[in-house]
């Protein structure tokens, strides 16, 4: 029962639920993995996950053999994820952020700061209030950081930096051209570092 | 590799950081004889490094048929529900119908009078054939229109359960917001006018009457202000407690979900 995704691309167009389930089964991780990259937000992942298959499934008649079910499959989710994105900030307009550190919160960021990396900051290296605050001040300021990016830079560099996806990749996932998408990342880079090098700042 | 002529700028060094630069050789050649440029990339090494990606929650084993069985009602003909919509978080109720046909896409080219016939309202089950020996090899296409068709309508009564106990469940203690539901409201509405006009024309009053109550509540809420108050609310769930009205919308839905459980092809005892 382990056809191809295009095997089961073909039946689906031809009406048959079953092979549309396949590929929904299949995929369905890896859009909510990257729904979760590009909207920071568990619920927001999920919604994302189920409109992408159903913009799929309406879509599947537009679908090209020329790139994969995969990329076609990723390039929706991204644009619902940006979609999200959008009506987020048009909701948020007066007070931003409460997805997004909601994801950072508890658990999603790392607290406890790797040792070998932060070395060259002392006031990390002892443990304590100190370093307590800074955590906090530093997630606190990648938060703020990141509602200032628009949808497009926010998903650039979250796909660049979390995800390790290249430029021409990025471009192909949210349909910009490599430079578009190289200058939504350095905007991006440029409002983050200076939302974190006061905190970061090493003392040499 | 090229000699640099002038100190790369920062774009050059994000890039670099990335892995993307045009000329990474000739970047990191440049550091060993300009400090300026060395500590330059270092600091936004530093930087970047200190922003680690938030865990990607964990999603169970059986996400994938999870995401199929919420979806698949929405690709049943009349749901048009989009993110823009916020109807879309009402798909994520667990759905428990467990036999939902994966044929039920042919609904679109099925006539939707007629279906509810007799059959859904039978208490025995119909004689399958004639010829015991045969039994298992007979489905009719009639039978398989039915059985779509009762899924269909059993799917409509379950969703509609669950949209009314969750607006019942809703609370506050100032202005409610209940435009969400009344966006998921309108979608049942727009079915349930249909079900209700196929059941009178079948002379099936009981389930008439009760899309008929079912129509009333829904048309209620439907056309209540976005924002009402708390007291407005909790005369409205008291309305719907009254009329008993989910209890009724849950006897039939189980009916019916018993119904289209029952093999197409039963031996006749
Ligand atoms: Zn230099």
């Amino acid at each position: 029962m382990d056809g191809s995704d295009a095997t089961a691309v073909a039946q689906a167009r031809a009406g048959d639920h079953e092979a549309f389930r396949l590929l929904v089964e299949r995929h369905s991780r890896a859009v909510f993995r990257l729904a979760f990259r590009i909207t920071g937000n568990e619920h927001d992942a999920d919604d994302v996950v189920q409109e992408t298959f159903l913009r799929a499934y309406r879509q599947l008649g537009r679908f090209e053999d020329r790139s994969t079910f995969a990329t076609w499959l990723h390039r929706i989710a991204a644009n619902c994820a940006t979609d999200v994105l959008r009506e987020r900030q048009r909701r948020d307009a007066r007070g931003p952020q409460r997805a997004f550190s909601s994801a950072l919160g508890r658990d999603g960021w790392h607290d406890d700061t790797d040792e070998s990396e932060m070395t060259e900051f002392p006031s990390v290296n002892d443990p304590g209030p100190e370093r307590l605050a800074l955590g906090s001040e530093m997630r606190e300021r990648v938060e703020r950081a990141m509602t200032r990016l628009s949808p497009l830079e926010r998903a650039a560099f979250v796909l660049r930096h979390f995800e390790g996806r290249s430029i021409a990749e990025i471009g192909q996932l949210l349909g910009l051209r490599d430079n578009a998408v190289k200058h939504s990342i350095f905007r991006a880079v440029k409002k983050v570092r200076g939302a974190l090098e006061p905190v970061l700042r090493p003392t040499r | 590799m090229n000699e640099i002529t002038t100190h790369p700028g920062e774009q050059e060094l994000i890039l670099h950081y990335y892995g993307e630069a045009d000329d990474p050789a000739a970047l990191e050649e440049h550091f060993k004889t300009c400090a300026a440029c060395r500590i330059a990339f270092e600091s936004l090494q530093t930087t970047l490094n200190a922003i680690e990606p938030p865990e990607i929650p964990r999603r169970p084993e059986t996400y994938g048929s999870d995401v199929w069985a919420r979806l698949e009602p929405a690709l049943l003909p009349g749901h048009r529900q989009t993110i823009e919509g916020r109807a879309h978080r009402f798909l994520w109720w667990p759905v428990a119908t467990p036999a939902r046909l994966a044929l039920a896409a042919a609904c679109l080219a099925l006539p939707i009078a007629g279906f509810i016939i007799g059959l859904l309202w039978r208490t025995t089950p119909q004689p399958a054939a004639t010829h015991p020996g045969l039994v298992a090899d007979i489905v009719t296409p009639e039978q398989v229109r039915e059985r779509i068709l009762l899924v269909t309508v059993g799917d409509h009564l379950e969703r509609s359960q669950m949209a009314l106990v969750e607006f019942v469940n809703v609370e506050g203690d100032r202005d409610v917001d209940i435009s969400s539901a009344q966006t998921w409201v309108e979608d049942l509405l727009a079915s349930n006018r249909l079900y209700r006009q196929t059941a009178s024309e079948e002379g099936n009053t009981a389930v008439a009457d009760l899309l008929e109550e079912l129509e009333r509540v829904l048309v209620e809420i439907a056309r209540s202000p976005s924002t009402i108050s708390a007291a407005e609310l909790a005369r409205l769930h008291e309305r719907i407690d009254e009329r008993g009205i989910l209890f009724k919308v849950k006897v039939l839905g189980n009916r019916i979900r018993e119904d289209a459980q029952r093999p197409l092809t039963e031996p006749t005892s």
